[in-house]
């Protein structure tokens, strides 16, 4: 019952769910965050994409062979996530790559790991630290030109905040580092505010700034294990993604 | 002059562990079983492979059928076949063939635990190997494999070559009992000629064991191809269920485990050896638990009724 008056409380929000970053790790919608799966935690998902979100690179567009243009896609990702210690998170993901407009256009795709450290623990007065990289290591596309097309680095805080009968709200901040210079929108201080009700303890709902764009979205855990997810990119530009969560210990 | 008689003494130490407890063979049946059992098994074996730019993926899978014959004390006969379902591959792969047909005993001599295996093994190998596993203490234990090998494969009919490939590969394992995490470090001549350096680390969860390797051979550079001799990926392996199994003299059942190993460069050489037993794995080892009461066989995925 719980749970259908969380899909019914969403859909009337028209808000998707999207409190994770595309590439399986735990986030806000494409900003780091200093939390933390508990350990053993595992996910396997999927993600809509949106263009907005994407790296900046000629391999992120398809080119009209009659015109000429080129033209960013929106695309997907599937992902393997895991937290096999409490201090530790892991991550492969497989952004899919287009060379055209259809679906059968997507015909390769970008495959790189993640990983984030959590040194310190939040405590009563202290935030918990994060330090991370998505895409530190990934695919070999094209030998004569580096990838990393998702390369980045980053060191993350964040705090939950109790404020009173059971409302939540956590702060999270963070600085990130770009490898590639067509990703350099999304470079420096980012961060959001999430909000968990009282009432419905497995919703969160956020707003965040990832260096470019002003993001808000929901995310909801439903039956434990079904973790819904999506946002809106400037406003605008619609993401959702979908991601099964398994407990292994 | 002092490291060789360290080298001596450590040499002597472990031979008579062996021969003080070569009287103390536990002949105790691995399941309590009475008489001998045979489960008869099936799986899915899957695979895929990225490596055409204008295809996402090609998949091949076959269905693994087996029969597992628990003789006595230990001495077990193996049988699996492959039968493709699904085959992106090429027609090296698509008939229904043997993939393992082999005899095999586990004994154990005090810490020291050792399986001849004879037969029709993975990889197309056909002959003899041994595996042997010696326990140090709590935490630390040996490895080795030999094995002397010849090719025979069934994906064209009937292609056989004499015994001649000696594969032998030793190492190092380490258990963090705190945290159920194994590492593991072993080197050596692998399947294909090369020689090689391959390293492991995998924490065992309740039913699930994941990992991550790394691993060095020169048969990319020994052989002349483009590719880099260093390799990596990550290993999942989930004990499935049924969790709990009878003593009934034929057992039907699944699988026991399901294996997925990511091979980051896609290299299909390197740092390979033949599996001796169609349900081996990396969570439950080459022993079964009470011949080898080490590191994730004391994580009892199966149960006896």
């Amino acid at each position: 019952m719980k749970e259908l008056s969380t899909i019914a409380l969403l859909l009337l929000c028209c808000l998707s769910l999207s409190a994770q970053q595309y590439d399986g790790m735990r986030g806000l919608i494409h900003t780091p965050t200093a939390e933390m799966d508990t350990v053993g935690t595992a996910r396997i998902g999927a993600h809509f994409i949106s263009k907005e979100m994407m790296p900046k690179s000629d391999y992120f567009t398809w080119k009209d062979a009659s015109t000429g243009e080129k033209h960013p896609y929106n695309t997907f990702s599937y992902y393997l996530s895991l937290t096999p210690f409490r201090w530790v998170e892991l991550s492969y993901t497989c952004v899919a790559l287009a060379k055209g407009p259809k679906l059968a256009d997507y015909s390769s795709k970008d495959r790189h790991f993640s990983v984030k450290f959590n040194p310190l623990r939040e405590g009563k007065w202290w935030p918990s630290i994060c330090i991370g990289s998505a895409d530190f290591m990934g695919s070999t596309l094209d030998p004569t030109n580096s990838q990393d097309f998702f390369c980045n680095f980053y060191l993350a805080a964040s705090k939950h905040l109790n404020i009173g009968n059971g409302h939540e709200i956590a702060v999270h901040a963070a600085y990130r580092y770009y490898i590639k210079e067509y990703n350099k929108q999304f470079q420096g201080i980012v961060g959001g505010i999430t909000y968990r009700p009282a009432f419905a303890k497995n919703i969160r709902v956020m707003f965040e700034w990832d260096g470019c764009h002003a993001n808000f979205g929901a995310d909801a855990l439903l039956w434990r294990h079904l973790l819904l997810q999506a946002s809106l990119q400037n406003g605008r530009y619609f993401s959702a993604g979908l991601c099964y969560k398994v407990y292994l210990l | 002059m002092v490291r060789t008689k360290s080298i001596i003494a450590a040499i002597v130490l472990i031979a008579a562990n062996i021969t003080v407890s070569a009287q103390q063979i536990d002949t105790t049946s691995s399941s309590g079983q009475k008489s001998s059992i045979v489960d008869i098994f099936a799986g899915v074996d899957f695979n895929y492979r990225d490596i055409f730019l204008d295809k996402p993926y090609q998949f091949l899978i076959n269905l693994t059928p087996g029969i597992k014959w628990h003789i006595w004390d230990h001495m077990q006969l193996n049988t699996g076949f492959l039968i493709p379902v699904l085959n992106q591959y090429g027609e090296d792969f698509a008939r229904p063939r043997l993939d393992v047909l082999s005899l095999s005993h586990q004994m154990k001599f005090g810490n020291l635990a050792l399986k001849p295996s004879v037969g029709l093994f993975t990889q197309e190998r056909y002959g003899f190997d041994l595996k042997a596993f010696y326990t140090i203490s709590e935490w630390l234990a040996l490895e080795l494999q030999a094995g002397f090998t010849g090719y025979l494969s069934m994906a064209h009919g009937w292609d056989m070559s004499p015994l001649s490939k000696f594969l032998a590969v030793g190492g190092v394992d380490f258990y963090l009992q705190k945290w159920n995490t194994q590492f593991r470090l072993v080197g050596g001549r692998f399947l294909k000629d090369d020689n090689g350096v391959y390293a492991e680390g995998l924490r065992h969860f309740r039913h699930t064991s994941v990992g991550l390797y790394l691993q060095y051979s020169d048969f990319n550079s020994a052989t002349g191809r483009q590719h880099s001799n260093f390799n990596g990926g990550f290993k999942v392996v989930i004990a499935l269920p049924p969790y709990h199994r009878s003593n009934k003299a034929v057992r039907f059942r699944p699988a026991d485990n399901f294996r997925l190993t990511y091979n980051m460069n896609a290299d299909p050489h390197s740092c390979k050896t033949y599996l001796t037993d169609s349900e081996q794995n990396e969570r439950h080892g080459w022993f079964s638990p009470n011949i080898l009461p080490w590191g994730a066989n004391k994580i009892h995925d199966f149960d006896q009724k």
